[in-house]
């Protein structure tokens, strides 16, 4: 362990994400580059570049994408998938504790309640915006005491004439057993080994020993509602080093990807008939799910932590220059995102390009004076609204995502430069160097925000990194820190003059629309979106096999603007999706 | 958009006042095997404090550490002690609370990752899972305030890991309230055949049914690799832990708590649990209570996190977050960090303030109290603040400074393990490592 290592920019910058080349190179206290960034492009054929594998590949692009059933309708026996995906190196094997969304709707399914159970259970860790990463996920002593507590309670009111009826002249016995093969079959999310099912049947046979064949069904679920082949998902396959997943992974695979829960019957049966392994089962199955109406909130589920918009509940604003933000303005814009994320993807085209330059957004009574539109006069009604005109353009321009990277009082323009690197171009900035102050400027009733920081990126040690956030930052200075629309602050005019570098989409620009028309262009910006989408599937950090598939899928869907849904379905389409290196 | 499904208000609205008369008053029956078991409480503060002018390394009780000047006669001043910066940059500052228990930076990772060490383990884990055992809960996590959401990272936010995953804290006071007082409470032994009975049957349930889960657990870990294999004993120290909570007939040695009448242990109010000063002091009776009823006999409150944008406003500090107040130093963050540790300052003295055997409850306890960086305006490590306060039974001089002359904070766990009963081996960064200071 010699001296610490701090990678520059340009090294950062250097990844293969990033074809353009950089000069510029964070200074200050920067020492021998790290080999983080400098694998040797691996043994496997490259996946970048060109896919060369076929010009015949059906770019879904239009046709079935509004109703993703109707794209999938020819995929069957004897169809060609609608992607070629060359294989990579796959990702590690996984245990996946399920996040509390996915857990308390498996829990909702399982038992047919008419809403997912409420009883708490401690925030998921979140890594990289995303609540779903298995590395952050465990089950320690306060979650696990919860699960028990929420498993007492959920199969003490449980409607066991429902889920194990049983009714003479059959006997007790025969109705435990067959209770314990098919809902432990839904539970485990697989048959039940022979091992596991002779203890909850045991567990039966003990509580009915002193109490009624209710009450057993009850023990039995009680412990099935905390099982760890409940709580965690396996990708794991079995045999060597190179894994196959099995079907009933996959289908969970799938399953929590598209609908945040446990195979429905079909998938279940698919599993079972073990027609889970080709590209063409796959993707029908994918089509299937996403056409069902809970792939909505779990595609929104997925673009809200990528765009880091899906939690406002911490987020505090001064209350003396925005009285109104915590009652009613704050619950406000999260409607307003999830009406525009839901309107883009299942009313429009569904593309990242549209995500990022759509011209309306939707407006209630309370958020018209931050958009700076009339009232609309609805009240509470959410109104959609043409906003191209008042500077707004899709996600970037949202006012919760501006708020959300705001400070209490004021914009935040080194934040606002730093979403757009790392979340929307992939690229992320290391740290500041050691050991440099770096005094935010106190805020100043004569200068503007961009004034103030101005100095901060004048300084040698802090420019090299700053020059990658700052211009980008305050080309989005017309928004405050509530992102209310402003052209004066502080008496004086807002400058949002920005400039891109680094980029396929390089260039000085003004103010928030301007940025956001040029990013829905960019190819890094579709890369990364399939980034994104590869984080939120495989639920960890990208791997080199991640990074060359978004060159592949931005050559197949690219063209028509990157839609999302078709992204999903060509995920799974990867080799990589169906298998994975053990690591021991 | 996932928004809590529980929220915080409503849930201390549903723990009323009255809720708090129907708690059972209970200690733990185990504590028999010690009559002054030892405790290990962690206090963290982040933002550091800043040295004295002009002593090289040394931190003096003026100033930021003031608070605690009252306490000085029960307390071990470490001056020139340090945390030497690591392959992940620990000496950024931004993030390096995780090293603090840990005496390991790390490797390098992007800001916002999670990716824990395989393994890993915070000293006061390896310290509970030893004599945990004795107690209801192994150890507690307190925490009072977080804003992250994308930067719970092994480089952020967290300071407790075990098996190489971080430990959360519990935040919100009703969670841990319910957690420490809302256990089946240990009535008398029926006297009637069938209650008794019932309460026998449902003991042997619930047994049984951790006891399914603790092999279906174990058979997981047939399946994965070793990273995870250790992760999943996290999951089996949980379903351990719910073990001791059942009940066996009449309360008795099966485990689980009993009733000592006129104990001063009980249910504390919980404040409104809607500000940080309530929800720190909720905590803070929180822990006090759950050593004072020995409940667990290791314990940490984390007050915030490293770069916590939090705004003191509370103190009438509503120009900068705590964050951007170590980078602009002034008058403020002093007020700011006195705080902070006027609040773990209230811990030591309540455990001074309770009498046990010939002394106090103090005493028989080993407080570590450290910040991640030692001047915030720098975010320096060389030298970082690190008091232990408390006897930890009669074998700790307090009253005095000791002069670590450059030593890593980290050898400094190796004494705590030895005074706790506990040694160390195979922990930490053996880069850092050199041995245990000599205290003497």
């Amino acid at each position: 362990m010699d001296k610490p290592r701090y990678r520059t920019c340009t090294q950062l910058f250097g990844s293969t994400l990033l074809p353009v080349a950089l000069s510029l190179a964070c200074t200050g206290s920067v020492d021998s580059p790290t080999s983080r960034n400098q694998r040797p492009n691996s043994d496997n054929a490259p996946l970048g570049g060109n896919n060369g594998s076929g010009g015949s590949v059906g770019t879904p692009g239009t046709g079935g994408v509004g109703n993703p059933a109707v794209g999938g309708a020819s995929p069957g026996t004897g169809a060609q998938p609608s992607f070629v995906i060359p294989a990579g190196a796959p990702g590690p094997t996984a245990l996946r504790r399920l996040t509390n969304d996915e857990y308390r709707t498996t829990v909702q399914d399982l038992l047919g309640l008419a809403a997912p159970p409420a009883d708490p259970l401690l925030p998921d860790t979140r890594s990289l915006g995303y609540s779903n990463f298995s590395s952050a996920l465990t089950v320690s002593a306060v979650i696990g005491s919860q699960y028990a507590t929420m498993a007492t309670r959920l199969a003490g009111e449980a409607a066991i004439s429902t889920l194990a009826p049983c009714v003479a002249p059959a006997a007790e016995a025969d109705c435990a057993s067959a209770f314990i093969d098919a809902f432990g079959k839904q539970v485990h999310r697989q048959p039940l080994s022979a091992k596991d099912n002779g203890a909850y049947r045991a567990l039966y046979d003990l509580v009915r020993t002193t109490d009624t064949y209710e009450a057993g069904i009850r023990g039995v679920l009680e412990a099935m509602l905390q099982s760890p082949a409940l709580l965690y998902r396996m990708e794991y396959g079995a045999g060597a080093a190179a894994r196959t997943l099995s079907p009933y992974e996959v289908a969970s695979e799938l399953s929590y990807l598209f609908s945040g829960s446990l195979p429905d019957t079909e998938l279940m049966q698919a599993a079972d008939a073990n027609a889970l392994s080709t590209p063409v089962q796959i993707e029908a199955q994918a089509r299937r799910l996403l056409a069902l109406p809970r792939a909505q909130a779990n595609v929104g589920k997925f673009l809200e932590q990528w765009f880091l918009v899906s939690d406002m509940s911490g987020l505090l604003k001064d209350a003396n220059l925005f009285p109104a933000f915590a009652s009613a303005e704050k619950s406000a814009m999260e409607a307003s995102t999830d009406r525009f994320v839901a309107s883009v993807m299942w009313e429009g085209d569904g593309t990242v390009k549209t995500l990022l330059s759509a011209p309306f957004a939707f407006v209630n009574s309370s958020l018209a004076p931050i958009y700076g539109v009339p009232d609309p006069g609805m009240g509470d009604t959410f109104v959609k609204t043409d906003v191209s005109s008042v500077g707004r353009a899709g996600m970037l321009t949202l006012p919760s995502l501006l708020a959300l990277q705001a400070k209490e009082d004021e914009s935040a323009p080194v934040k606002r430069g730093k979403f757009v690197r790392t979340r929307m171009l992939c690229q992320p900035l290391p740290p500041p160097p050691p050991n440099v102050k770096i005094d935010p400027p106190a805020p100043d009733p004569n200068l503007t925000t961009r004034e103030r920081f101005a100095a901060h990126s004048a300084s040698p040690a802090c420019s090299g990194c700053h020059s990658m956030m700052d211009p980008i930052g305050f080309g989005l200075e017309a928004y405050d820190a509530i992102g209310t629309y402003r052209t004066v602050e502080n008496g004086r005019p807002v400058d949002s003059n920005g400039e891109l570098t680094g980029t396929d989409v390089d260039g000085k620009f003004t103010g928030g629309v301007e940025l956001a028309t040029r990013l829905s262009t960019s190819a890094l910006v579709r890369q990364c979106a399939a980034i994104q989408a590869a984080r939120y599937t495989y639920g960890r950090q990208e791997i080199e096999t991640d990074t060359q598939l978004a060159a592949v899928l931005d050559t197949q869907l690219g063209a028509s603007g990157m839609d999302v849904r078709e992204l999903l379905v060509a995920i799974t389409q990867s080799a990589s999706f169906t298998t994975r290196t053990f690591v021991p | 958009m996932s928004r809590s499904l529980i929220k915080r208000r409503s849930l201390l609205k549903g723990l009323g006042a009255a809720s708090f008369l129907a708690v059972p008053v209970f200690r733990a029956s185990l504590a028999e095997a010690q009559a002054t078991p030892l405790r290990l409480i962690v206090l963290y503060f982040p933002g550091g404090a800043m040295m004295t002018k002009g002593s090289q390394g040394m931190f003096s009780y003026d100033k930021m550490l003031a608070p605690l000047a009252p306490l000085s006669s029960d307390i071990l001043l470490f001056e020139n002690i340090v945390e030497p910066p690591g392959p992940g940059g620990s000496d950024l500052g931004h993030g390096s609370e995780s090293t603090i228990l840990t005496g390991n930076a790390g490797p390098e990772q992007p800001e916002g990752v999670v990716i824990v060490p395989a393994g890993l383990t915070s000293f006061d884990q390896v310290v509970a899972q030893n004599i945990g055992k004795n107690t209801r809960f192994a150890s507690l996590q307190f925490g009072v305030f977080s804003d992250t959401a994308d930067c719970n990272g092994f480089k952020s936010s967290r300071i407790v890991y075990s098996n190489g995953a971080s430990v959360p804290n519990v935040l919100d006071p009703a969670i841990m309230f319910s957690r420490l007082f809302n256990g089946a409470p240990p009535g008398p032994a029926p006297s009637d055949a069938d209650a008794l009975a019932k309460q026998q049957a449902l003991a042997a349930k619930r047994q049984s049914i951790l006891d399914l889960l603790k092999g279906q657990v174990t058979d997981i870990q047939g399946l994965v690799g070793s990273a995870e294999k250790l992760r999943l004993e996290e999951h089996l120290g949980s379903l351990r832990e719910l073990e001791k909570s059942i009940m066996s007939p009449g309360g008795g040695a099966g485990g689980g708590v009993v009733a000592v009448p006129g104990a001063s242990c009980g249910a504390p109010s919980l404040g409104s649990g809607t500000d940080v000063p309530a929800v720190s002091a909720a905590m803070n009776e929180l822990l006090y209570q759950s050593i004072n009823c020995d409940a667990t006999r290791v314990a940490s409150l984390q007050m915030l996190h490293s770069g916590a944008e939090l705004y003191f406003s509370w103190l009438g500090l509503n120009s900068l977050g705590h964050h951007p107040m170590q980078h602009a130093p002034g008058p403020d963050f002093v007020v700011a960090q006195n705080w902070l540790l006027a609040q773990l300052a209230v811990v030591i003295k309540r455990l001074k303030d309770t009498p046990e055997g010939s002394g106090s409850m103090l005493d028989n306890s080993l407080v570590f109290l450290s910040s991640e960086m030692g001047d915030g305006s720098v975010h320096l490590n060389h030298p970082v603040p690190v008091l232990l306060a408390g006897k930890a039974g009669g074998q700790l001089r307090t009253g005095r400074t000791f002069n670590a002359n450059g030593n890593n904070r980290a050898n400094l766990a190796l004494n705590i393990g030895n005074l706790m009963g506990v040694p160390l081996t195979n922990w930490g960064d053996p880069a850092w490592i050199t041995g245990p200071l000599d205290l003497s």
